[in-house]
């Protein structure tokens, strides 16, 4: 387990969602990546019960319910800006029985699949990020193995990504200035997953041009 | 008769007043009698009919047909006279038919002919008889009293002398009886204690009046379905009228018979394979049976060696089990009871059961046929500790206590979820290699470790010059050894020190880490090992010249370790060194190669040549400071116990002295 970064890849000029990810993916190849599988993140909204809600009509809280398949044994339930529960998967079925309190929104399950790179050191993940049947976007996920420091191994990090991602490389994610010099968890990595799912969904409102 | 309470009763103590009456005892009744006549009183016979009264020893009253007391009948015979006594009258007051009448015929006829027995004791004592007792004769004394008084005594001390031999008997046999007691008691409460010393020991349970044991290792985690019970038995067939044997224990268990005698797991590495008719046909090496230790019972040892062959079972029957499943490029063959896996070719690793039970047969088997010892035990003693690492294992995935609602399993695989656990360290819990895979592992290193020593103790012992040892680590892991392995000169070991190897042997290789840091990974095939370290050896001549030459005070000129120059070798690479002497005359140049060898040449000035021909060029005799040409040095001709040493001899030999 190492440091790892999350972002979004824009959609290349006049090409599609999954054009850009086989280009991403040629690169990697090109580069000397070996190809590891595939990999799973997804993600599911549910609301705070309307009964539970207090008098002062305060807006319910989202809850999001993620799973990754870099861990397969375990459930990530995250409020935004709030706690980020790692449970084992019984979780699901508990979800289940907590009906009453949280509610599945509909149609909100968004997850991104796609191939697994490992690079040396590096671990990179691209992938398409699905909301019902309609592609949405691209993620990309590049974990850096030898080190639990965010601090210690951004600038690692920002010149893989530059190697590859060229002018579209992100900027620091968010959770690496919440902690400072501390160890980064697996928590942390489920939260940027969140961000970009939320960022996609919003994006989703506005058409742009380029996705299908 | 009013006293008695049967017929019978009458019957003998009509008897009784016999007795007292002629024998004079101290009964009162008798004395009742004998007092009668002096006071004048007529005594009545306590015992006999009223009316029937006794008075001056004659009857008053004649006596009436009073019929059989005994059975009732009227008599048919009335008493023969009034001068009868009144007991002998009570005693014939029984008829003919009467069964107790037999009895009185025969005391009858014993008195009479006690009485004639002794009649001449009686007539000596008599008269003083009767005066010490001062009755007239002839007064109220019976006839049978009179006539044999001595038999009387007689009998009454027979009497007497019974009972009080019944009284002793009697005691005896209570005696006997405690004493009996007394052991058996004894030998209980030895069973109990043995059995609480069982207890302590085994895992017993009562099923209805069987004691049951466990010697399984279920309850520590085996998952083995032999069921592994013993029965404990009272041990009774021992004689208690016999003296007790030492080793005599009451307790003894009973094994079941699959389990009898002793086993082993024997491992053994062949370097050839066998003919298809020796599989599974593994003899059975006598093996004595471990002694039991001081003081342990005999049920300890008996239950210990079955418990033993229930794990050597166990242990045999999960190898076998994985050797089946698992997929492996050569398969492993399992017959009988013999396991054959092929670690490296040509080379098989046999793991059998040896399992002798106490027959004659099989003993007789073992003696005759004894195959060399070529155990592996440390690989045995290795798979009791897997198999009891693999129950610790299987008892604790389910410990308790246990969250209601985690999966069962491990603890970290339960905290895997909870902790995100990513596919890599899952895949570290989960991987658990079985039995076989580890031994097959544990056999390759040890293998590999062993010939590794073989080849370099060979090597050593074959070529003296330089000379190679070897360090090996005392502690080592299962899976990985070390060996230092340093090459020098005799007699110049301070000097030459420029190869040490490390040699960290693996399960597949072996990596060699040179003292300069170089890493070189070798197969575990032996010649690969015996060329780097013969070519090590060349090396190890060429930097020791070099080291020679800095303390003799020469100059290195040029150094190779590979040359490219000269024939090619077929092991590694040929190295040389050209040093010069501190004057600059002279020059040594040495090229030695792992097989051609060593080839010394000397440089001269070109004024000790004689046979240089006049150059045109170099008139001036400067230039006959110059080095000429090499002439090679008969090498085996020099002196010197070893390389260096001859090359110290060379380089003082050339250089001039200074003094």
């Amino acid at each position: 387990m190492g440091v790892t970064c999350v972002s979004q890849m824009p959609v290349a000029e006049g090409k599609s969602v999954q054009q850009t990810v086989e280009l991403l993916t040629r690169k990697l190849e090109m580069l000397g990546a070996e190809k590891q599988g595939t990999f799973c993140v997804d993600c599911e909204t549910y609301h705070t019960a309307a009964s539970t809600l207090g008098s002062q009509g305060q807006a319910g809280k989202l809850m999001y319910v993620m799973h990754n398949s870099e861990h397969p044994l375990s459930c990530f339930a995250l409020f935004e800006n709030g706690p980020c529960l790692i449970a084992d998967t019984n979780f699901d079925v508990l979800m289940v029985k907590l009906k009453g309190f949280f509610q599945s929104a509909k149609a909100s399950k968004i997850e991104t699949r796609g191939t697994r790179y490992q690079y040396c050191d590096f671990l990179v993940k691209v992938g398409t990020v699905t909301m019902g049947p309609s592609a949405r976007g691209i993620s990309v996920e590049v974990e850096y193995g030898p080190c639990v420091v965010a601090s210690d191994c951004w600038s690692l990090l920002l010149e893989f990504l530059q190697s590859f991602l060229g002018s579209h490389t992100p900027g620091a994610p968010a959770v690496f200035g919440n902690r400072h010099d501390a160890v980064y968890s697996p928590a942390d990595t489920m939260v940027q997953y969140m961000e970009l799912f939320n960022k996609i969904r919003k994006q989703q409102q506005v058409p742009v041009a380029g996705i299908r | 008769m009013s006293g008695g309470g049967g017929p019978c009763s009458a019957l003998w103590e009509g008897l009784r007043v016999l007795f007292v009456c002629g024998s004079r005892s101290v009964f009162g009744f008798s004395r009742v009698l004998r007092g009668s006549p002096i006071s004048g009183l007529q005594p009545r016979c306590p015992y006999c009919l009223p009316g029937f009264s006794v008075g001056a020893g004659v009857l008053r009253t004649p006596p009436a047909c009073l019929g059989c007391e005994l059975c009732g009948s009227a008599s048919s015979r009335p008493a023969r006279s009034r001068s009868r006594r009144w007991a002998w009258m009570a005693l014939r007051r029984t008829c003919s038919h009467c069964p107790c009448r037999r009895t009185w015929r025969v005391w009858h006829s014993e008195l009479t002919s006690a009485k004639v027995r002794a009649p001449r004791r009686r007539r000596r004592r008599g008269p003083t008889a009767m005066r010490r007792t001062g009755r007239a004769p002839g007064l109220a004394r019976t006839r049978t009293t009179r006539k044999n008084p001595q038999t009387l005594q007689l009998i009454s001390k027979k009497k007497s002398l019974a009972g009080a031999a019944q009284i002793l008997l009697k005691g005896a046999e209570r005696l006997t009886k405690s004493v009996t007691e007394n052991q058996e008691n004894k030998l209980q409460r030895d069973f109990n204690s043995e059995l609480l010393r069982l207890r302590q020991h085994w895992k017993l349970r009562k099923v209805g009046d069987k004691i049951l044991g466990d010697l399984s290792y279920r309850s520590a985690g085996s998952l083995f379905p032999h069921h592994g019970t013993f029965e404990v038995i009272k041990n009774t067939d021992i004689d208690l009228d016999k003296k007790i044997p030492e080793d005599y224990c009451p307790l003894d268990v009973q094994i079941p018979s699959d389990l009898e005698g002793s086993a082993y797991i024997k491992v053994s590495i062949q370097k050839q394979a066998p003919d298809i008719g020796d599989l599974g046909t593994v003899n059975l090496f006598k093996r004595p049976l471990p002694k039991s230790k001081p003081g342990s019972p005999h049920w300890q040892t008996k239950l210990e060696a079955a418990q033993n062959v229930l794990l050597c079972k166990e242990i045999f029957a999960q190898l076998s089990r994985e050797a089946v499943q698992i997929k492996s490029q050569i398969p492993h063959i399992v017959v009988k009871n013999q396991i054959i896996s092929q670690p490296f070719p040509s080379l098989q690793l046999s793991i059998s059961l040896c399992h002798s039970s106490n027959d004659k047969k099989s003993q007789k088997s073992s003696t005759e046929k004894q195959s060399p010892e070529d155990h592996l035990y440390v690989l045995e003693h290795n798979l009791h500790l897997l198999i009891r690492e693999f129950h610790k294992q299987t008892l604790s995935s389910i410990m308790m206590p246990h969250p209601a609602s985690a999966p069962f399993g491990h603890k970290r695989m339960r905290l895997s979820g909870p902790q995100a656990f990513d596919k890599n360290e899952i895949n570290s819990i989960q991987s658990s290699e079985g039995l076989l895979e580890k031994i097959i592992k544990q056999a390759k290193h040890i293998f590999l470790r062993s010939r590794t020593a073989a080849t370099i103790d060979s090597l050593a012992s074959r070529i003296e010059d330089p000379q190679i040892q070897a360090h090996w680590s005392n502690i080592n892991d299962v899976y990985e050894s070390s060996v230092k392995v340093l090459i020098t000169s005799q007699g110049y070991e301070q000097i030459c020190k420029s190869i040490q190897l490390q040699l960290n042997i693996g399960v597949e290789q072996i990596r060699v880490v040179h003292r300069d840091g170089r890493v070189i990974t070798l197969s575990h095939q032996e010649q690969e090992l015996q060329d780097f370290l013969l070519s090590q050896m060349s090396q190890h001549q060429v930097h020791a010249v070099q080291q020679l030459a800095k303390v003799m005070g020469w100059q290195v000129l040029s150094f190779s370790n590979h040359v490219g120059l000269g024939p090619i070798e077929s092991i590694g690479n040929a190295s040389a060194i050209t040093v010069a002497s501190p004057s600059g005359d002279y020059a040594i140049s040495v090229r030695n190669g792992p097989e051609s060898g060593s080839k010394v040449m000397v440089q001269f000035p070109r004024n000790q040549c004689k046979d240089l021909p006049k150059s045109d060029v170099l008139q001036d005799s400067k230039w006959n400071h110059l080095r000429g040409p090499f002439r090679e040095v008969q090498w085996n001709k020099m002196e010197g116990r070893n390389f260096v040493y001859k090359m110290e001899l060379l380089m003082s030999a050339l250089s001039p002295c200074l003094l």
